[in-house]
């Protein structure tokens, strides 16, 4: 999520199905969790899908809450 | 609305769609390799990985890499044969890379996730230093003199030593 709003909001599919997988899930099934009127597909003009985060308030909601706004100490672990 | 229902972006939108920072430095190498390294500081960065997202050539994201590391925004991770890199969170550049990256957005679609980001950055890094903490105790109060009403009789005024 915060990868998606640091870029824009906006993201070729292809782009964001690669950062989903390094995090172990699928694109398709987080938008479908999360709801469309949050997270959605959408088209540019030439027909490249992309994933557009819709409803930004949420979202900082959801980073404030995972302390992922702008992390500032290394407080995740690596496996 | 396409024929699969999936909304279609104004060609103002498309025009922000996969350049670093809404375009404000250009689409150069290095603009590439930090906004996504900025957009994702919790990654183990192999040189490899961001030849591949960025499409650039190993030899210049190397050399990005080599001037990054300089600049102090990223750290060699130890113990580790081939070059990995991280993010120093730590450095004030990424928390104002990060800032950045909310003030695009903001800018352009009238949202608030940079004040939002500052707030939170604030409340967890800074309150602490900036806000002294007034703990009050009762035992150290004392009454000063100085203050006096109309009437000549004085008002006592009460401080505590924090």
């Amino acid at each position: 999520m915060g990868w998606l709003k640091k870029r824009g909001s906006m993201r070729r599919i292809k782009d964001c199905e690669r950062k989903c997988e390094e995090n172990g899930f699928t694109a398709k099934e987080f938008i479908k969790k999360m709801g469309h009127e949050k997270i959605r597909f959408a088209m540019t003009g030439n027909g490249n899908k992309i994933i557009q985060l819709v409803d930004k308030p949420w979202a900082d909601r959801w980073m404030v809450y995972y302390d992922a706004e702008v992390p500032h100490h290394r407080h995740w672990t690596y496996l | 609305m396409t024929k699969e229902g999936f909304p279609v972006l104004t060609a103002e939108e498309e025009m922000y769609l996969n350049e670093p920072y809404g375009g404000l430095f250009g689409n150069s190498v290095m603009a590439k390799v930090v906004e996504e390294l900025v957009a994702d500081p919790t990654m183990d960065y192999r040189p490899k990985y961001l030849v591949d997202v960025t499409g650039n050539s190993e030899g210049s994201i190397s050399k990005v890499l080599k001037k990054l590391l300089k600049l102090g925004l990223i750290e060699n991770k130890i113990n580790s044969k081939h070059p990995v890199y991280r993010v120093r969170v730590e450095s004030k550049k990424f928390a104002a890379l990060s800032f950045l990256a909310y003030a695009m957005l903001d800018d352009r679609e009238v949202s608030d996730c940079m004040n939002l980001a500052i707030s939170d950055y604030y409340n967890s890094v800074l309150r602490e230093d900036y806000e002294p903490q007034a703990i009050a105790n009762s035992d150290n109060w004392v009454a000063q003199p100085g203050i006096v009403c109309e009437d000549e009789s004085e008002y006592k005024t009460i401080s505590a030593s924090a």
